[in-house]
């Protein structure tokens, strides 16, 4: 077990997981983060106040639990997303986490270390095949329901020219349609009806991560996979239902890039890079 | 209106609820007729059978000898705070009762009611002399009671506890001789067919009372119709001091502080009618007429 | 225990304590320390094990119902509330507690939750596809518990613990959101040293909210016992379950409403709301104490002693090896 002393350095104690301590290092560097990012949200609150977002200015960056009341929202164009139910004229809750606010995309939504993964329209998803029909295609995309991938939705697919999947096969896709009541649909093309990287994922490795990782990877203030580009080519599909995929030209490379990026969340950003050349220097041959 | 009540079965009985009545016809604080018969099964120790409207349990209860615990033994096993280990019941709800259940496992259901009537039944104050078999107490009287859900049309607690209660007192034990042969065998027993056998003392009765909320609407001796539509179940049990033997609420929602005092201020209401429909077993009472408060 | 280390962390769970209420607090200590061996009281304090996710809350304070404080305070005798339980609790006082979170794996959410010797494991895996398509519901997730012993097989008092834990989940969980999925709890018993039911339920809370699972609030569980001169003990360990007049657990959700109650045993009616009364009260703190540890799981230890209290703090912590020491002893 890991515990932290007084001075916050997390040291093992007898028994236990290390997981727990590692968890800690990277609360420690999001710490870190998130007093950055107070500085500068509460620059921005000052100048936000006109936009008329009420008080729910005040709990961003707050963590909150199922049942508590966020505020209320005055401006019709602020969305509200994962963890955040509207209760008559305030938003109340449903989720623990934290509270973050998108001020680009005027939008709402709690981030937590969650695992299972639900579908939301317009989420890029690693899926793979389940089943094979004449025009369609069942995908595992993590969710409670396999979702449907209609064998028309490539780009340039016809009915007479389909691509060529086999069951257990990966795909990168869109959700297009995510609705409680019914089976998600999926898309290999992007809005404007181009491949742009969706469709087979042909080669590499794909893991799991949690949901909070995968979303971290996709954010701009994600330096780790800047960090492994400088040392190994490679390429990544990150899926938001906590899928990774990657590939580079070695067997050796794709391994080291898989754990730099799982072990990145419990090491400080500093020591990414000596990390990465401690595994290459291992994975060559004497 | 039949299509109306399959498809929003919710919104049909809202409608009626408007009107304080409900679809069978009686009031919100009605209660069903009940008729509670005894010992209509010869080859056990007492029996009853209680119908609370389509709703119909048999008890049966069955006495076995066996040696007195011993004081050490006693404090072990004192699940659920049992103070004495001696009545055992056990509920069966077969398909027979309903379609919702099935034959090879146990519900559910029946299982959490068989947990609760257990430790029920050592609310009912029977001092340990009463089971003893013989004058020292060496020898003791094991009873099981046995109930056997034959229809199900809601509130079976009520109906289980009423069917306990009417079953005990319906018990008739004979008086035991034990006869110590030798040491090394073990000592022979004997009905006392010359005396008269004995009946229970049991110390207090058993006030039942179910209720169910729907749609914020308080409702009495729910039928299985409103306990699949409710949102909670209160059930209460009082003795006839009126301390509280069981209360258990269950649901969905959650309940108000007043709605547990009103629940448990008429179960005290109806206190009277069911002792006397305990003490005179074979008599019918009709509930509905007499209950005139809406 | 002990070779744990332990740094401690300073709350004040009632952030808004007013003048008088402190004023009281002077009062109560001074009653205290009056009386012969009575522990030394501090303001609310709660000692964290800041592993993320484990916590370790000493509520040696927390659980001084102020009801009682006033009952105190009015009659001037400690003899009421004093009465010391076999393991030297208050009748008002809750057992340590203790927990961990996502320590499952394969789970979705997972927690420890332990009540002094009471301990329950919990793991939650959904919204899932529903297995037997009987139980599946049109328009919402079926919830579905499974409570096993830590020994020997259910029996069907198991049987009625899971369906207690199963309403008062399913009333915090919204199944609206998920419709035709299902939402598997699975509770564990490490050990079973009474309060059982409300141990389950506290940790069925903390792993649903490890999950994600959508909840329209927090859920707490308190078990207390009426002995027969009418005490009410907070917490019961299995001993005084067994010796009681009559048992009662509460679950309460945070919007301080009663969605499970059950009692056994004999108990009077004045008295059962009396404990109503004081089970509202200590899960509002039992919440607190949740509310906490997810907070330190998902935000990190973020509770840095000030300057100012960093003396009373050294001396907490001494004081918490102490008792410790005598516990283990």
């Amino acid at each position: 077990m890991y515990v932290l002393d007084n001075n916050n350095n997390a040291r093992r104690s007898s028994g236990g997981s290390g997981r727990s301590s590692t968890i800690i290092m990277l609360r420690i560097n999001r710490c870190d983060q998130q007093q950055k990012r107070e500085v500068e949200r509460k620059k921005e609150i000052v100048a936000a106040d006109s936009v008329g977002v009420g008080d729910m200015n005040t709990k961003i960056d707050q963590f909150v639990v199922p049942g508590d009341a966020i505020g209320q929202i005055d401006d019709l164009k602020v969305r509200i997303g994962p963890g955040l139910l509207q209760n008559k004229d305030q938003v109340v809750a449903s989720k623990a986490g934290v509270l973050r606010f998108s001020k680009f995309h005027k939008f709402y939504w709690i981030e937590n270390e969650q695992k299972r993964y639900v579908p939301q329209a317009e989420d890029m998803v690693i899926g793979i095949i389940l089943e094979k029909h004449p025009e369609s295609f069942k995908v595992d995309i993590g969710s409670s329901s396999p979702a449907m991938l209609s064998a028309y939705s490539f780009e340039g697919a016809t009915k007479s020219n389909k691509p060529l999947l086999s069951i257990g096969n990966l795909v990168y896709c869109r959700v297009l349609v995510a609705n409680k009541d019914m089976e998600p649909e999926l898309v290999c093309v992007s809005i404007r009806n181009k491949a742009e990287g969706f469709g087979q994922l042909i080669g590499g490795y794909m893991f799991n991560c949690s949901l909070g990782l995968s979303h971290y990877l996709l954010s701009e203030d994600c330096s780790i996979l800047k960090i492994v580009g400088t040392h190994i080519p490679y390429e990544i599909a990150v899926g938001v239902n906590g899928r990774v995929w990657v590939n580079s030209a070695s067997n050796q490379n794709t391994i080291i890039t898989t754990n730099t990026i799982l072990n990145s969340q419990y090491m400080p950003d500093d020591q990414i890079e000596s990390f990465i050349i401690k595994s290459l220097a291992a994975s060559q041959p004497v | 209106m039949e299509a109306f009540q399959k498809v929003h079965p919710l919104e049909f009985y809202k409608k009626f609820l408007e009107r304080s009545v409900r679809p069978d016809g009686r009031g919100l604080d009605c209660f069903r007729k009940i008729n509670i018969s005894t010992g209509s099964i010869m080859t056990t120790d007492g029996s009853s059978f209680v119908k609370i409207g389509n709703t119909s349990v048999i008890a049966g209860v069955k006495a076995e000898v066996a040696l007195t615990p011993t004081q050490s033994d006693n404090s072990i096993s004192s699940n659920n705070n049992n103070n004495n280990n001696k009545m055992f019941v056990n509920v069966e709800m077969g398909p027979i009762c309903s379609n919702i259940f099935s034959s090879s496992k146990p519900s559910e259901k029946a299982m959490s009611l068989c947990s609760q009537l257990n430790s029920l039944v050592n609310r009912l104050e029977i001092n340990d002399k009463e089971l003893y078999f013989d004058d020292q107490g060496k020898y003791s009287w094991y009873l099981y009671i046995d109930l056997y859900c034959l229809d199900y049309n809601g509130n079976l607690m009520d109906a289980c506890v009423l069917a306990i209660m009417s079953a005990l007192k319906n018990v008739k034990l004979p008086k035991g001789i034990v006869v110590e042969s030798s040491a090394s065998e073990a000592p022979q027993l004997f009905k006392d067919t010359e005396q008269p056998m004995r009946s229970l003392n049991i110390g207090t009765y058993l006030i039942p009372q179910t209720f169910v909320l729907l749609n914020d609407y308080l409702l009495t001796d729910p039928s299985l119709e409103e306990e699949k539509l409710s949102s909670g179940t209160i059930s209460i049990t009082f003795n006839d001091r009126f301390e509280i033997c069981t209360l258990l609420y269950t649901g969905i929602t959650s309940i108000s502080e007043k709605i547990l005092e009103q629940c448990l201020e008429k179960t005290k209401k109806r206190s009277t009618e069911i002792i006397n429909l305990i003490d005179n077993c074979c008599t019918t009472i009709n509930n509905s007429n007499n209950n005139n408060n809406i | 225990m002990n070779d744990k280390r332990r740094a401690c962390l300073f709350i004040q769970p009632c952030k808004g304590q007013t003048e008088r209420d402190r004023e009281k607090d002077v009062n109560d200590r001074q009653l205290e320390n009056s009386s012969a061996n009575a522990p030394l009281i501090l303001d609310v304090v709660a000692f964290g094990l800041s592993i993320v996710g484990l916590c370790f809350v000493e509520f040696s304070r927390l659980f001084f119902i102020p009801t009682t404080i006033k009952e105190m305070s009015s009659t001037t005798t400690t003899t009421t509330t004093n009465i010391k339980r076999d393991d030297t609790r208050l009748s008002n006082q809750i057992r340590p507690i203790e927990s961990e979170q996502a320590l499952l794996n394969k789970a979705d959410g997972s927690a420890k939750f332990s009540q002094g010797k009471s301990s329950v494991l919990a793991a939650v895996y959904g919204p899932i596809d529903v297995k037997t398509a009987r139980k599946e519901k049109i328009s919402k997730s079926v919830v579905d518990v499974s409570f096993t012993p830590a020994t020997g097989n259910t029996t069907y008092f198991d049987k009625e613990r899971e369906m207690l834990v199963r309403n008062a989940v399913e009333s915090i969980i919204l199944t609206l959101l998920h419709p035709r999925t299902q939402i598997n709890v699975i509770v564990q018993v490490y050990s079973n040293d009474g309060s059982i039911i409300s141990c389950a339920i506290n940790a069925c809370c903390l792993a649903l909210l490890d999950a994600g699972i959508e909840l329209n609030c927090l859920i707490s569980s308190i078990t207390l016992s009426f002995t027969h001169d009418n005490q009410i003990y907070l917490d019961p360990t299995q001993k005084e379950e067994n010796n009681s007049k009559g048992l009662a657990v509460y679950a309460i959700n945070s919007k301080s409403e009663i969605v499970m109650t059950k009692t056994t045993g004999i108990i009077g009616e004045s008295l059962y709301f009396q404990g109503l009364n004081i089970a509202k009260q200590s899960c509002e703190k039992v919440s607190a104490y949740t509310r906490l540890a997810v907070r330190n799981r998902i935000m990190g230890d973020q509770t840095q002693p000030s300057t100012t209290t960093t003396n009373t703090n050294n001396t907490l912590v001494e004081e918490s090896k102490d008792k410790e020491m005598k516990d283990s002893s």
